[in-house]
């Protein structure tokens, strides 16, 4: 899409939503000539209201947001699990790069923010804490704020499932499938494909079954 | 010295760690650009009144980073222990500026430890995508 797009003036900021430096060095090798920039910390998750990866936010030439954080694949390997047509949402991206045509007016943008609570801010703080202690070697200290993190931010993804590293345990494995049990037991919160609010043309809004 | 982690960076400060989190006002203000005064704690023209003096400043010149924090926007999360910090929008003044659709500014590495920030692609669509190896 890089290729193809950056001469209508597009360019794709891949930021890692990850603490494992060497885990992203390894993906990035396989995405050589993309900016792809690490935010350890999870900064730009929270900035953005990304509560699940991948997500793509769309922001115009005059730096305003057009299309809020969304699930958006790259290609269609989770498409059996996550519901979404990768084919639909590249579409939708050359109609605004290339036709300028928005799918969303500024109200409908806002409408869609995810707006974070007072729990889930002090469970991001939380995590910063983990991730510089982890630094320190005192994984005793890390684990103590995550598990903080995850009682004030239980149905977050980016919290549960991007700590599951740092915790030891394998983000592909049966604790990230008991913890996606959990959430779709709570009523799939804070997640918009799962929510049923979808954009318009998006072939997307069930939740994974 | 003390480590505070703010949205940018990884800050020393002098604090005075118990049971609490206390900064010197000096060094409250360096940290937040706040400055405690009389009417409040006070940044260019604005001033934000405390309304809870004895939390926020239980000593004379002392500033509890937990409690002064909501009074400018922020909420803190503190290890006195551990002495680490970490200081961030309240919910209320980032989910403000999340609906005014400005994108959020952010400097952050590349693989090479380049710092990369979203104002160098100024006058040019962006597709953010936010990936990770998890």
């Amino acid at each position: 899409m890089q290729e193809e797009l950056a001469p209508y003036g597009m360019t794709i900021i891949a930021v890692a939503i990850d603490s494992d430096l060497e885990a992203v060095q390894e993906w990035a090798a396989h995405a050589p000539g993309l900016t792809i920039l690490i935010d350890r910390d999870f900064t730009v998750a929270e900035q953005y209201g990304i509560v699940n990866v991948p997500a793509t936010v769309w922001i115009d030439e005059d730096g305003r947001i057009v299309r809020p954080a969304d699930t958006a694949m790259g290609d269609d390997r989770f498409r059996a699990f996550a519901h979404v047509d990768s084919s639909v949402h590249h579409a939708q991206l050359r109609r605004w790069v290339i036709d300028g045509e928005r799918l969303l007016d500024d109200a409908a943008v806002a409408d869609l923010m995810e707006q974070p609570s007072p729990e889930l801010q002090l469970a991001r703080l939380h995590r910063r804490i983990a991730v510089e202690l982890d630094d320190r070697g005192d994984v005793e200290g890390a684990r103590e704020h995550l598990a903080t993190a995850a009682e004030l931010a239980p149905y977050d993804w980016v919290i549960r499932r991007g700590s599951m590293p740092m915790n030891d345990i394998d983000p592909f494995g049966d604790k990230f499938f008991e913890f996606v049990g959990e959430w779709m037991q709570a009523g799939s919160p804070g997640y918009r494909l799962a929510t049923g609010r979808e954009f318009p043309g998006d072939q997307v809004g069930t939740a994974p079954e | 010295m003390a480590t505070v982690i703010n949205d940018t960076q990884h800050v020393q400060v002098e604090a005075a760690l118990d049971d609490r989190w206390l900064m010197g006002a000096d060094a409250f203000e360096s940290l937040t650009g706040w400055t405690l005064k009389p009417e409040g704690m006070c940044r260019a023209d604005v001033c934000a009144p405390i309304y809870r003096k004895a939390a926020v400043l239980p000593e004379p010149g002392m500033i509890d980073l937990v409690e002064a924090a909501p009074v400018i926007g922020l909420s803190a999360v503190v290890d006195v222990a551990r002495g680490v910090a970490a200081l961030g929008a309240s919910a209320a003044s980032r989910g403000d500026s999340m609906t005014t659709l400005q994108a959020p500014s952010f400097t952050l590495p590349d693989m090479h430890g380049k710092p990369v920030s979203l104002h160098d692609f100024d006058r040019r669509k962006v597709l953010l995508l936010a990936w990770s190896s998890w």
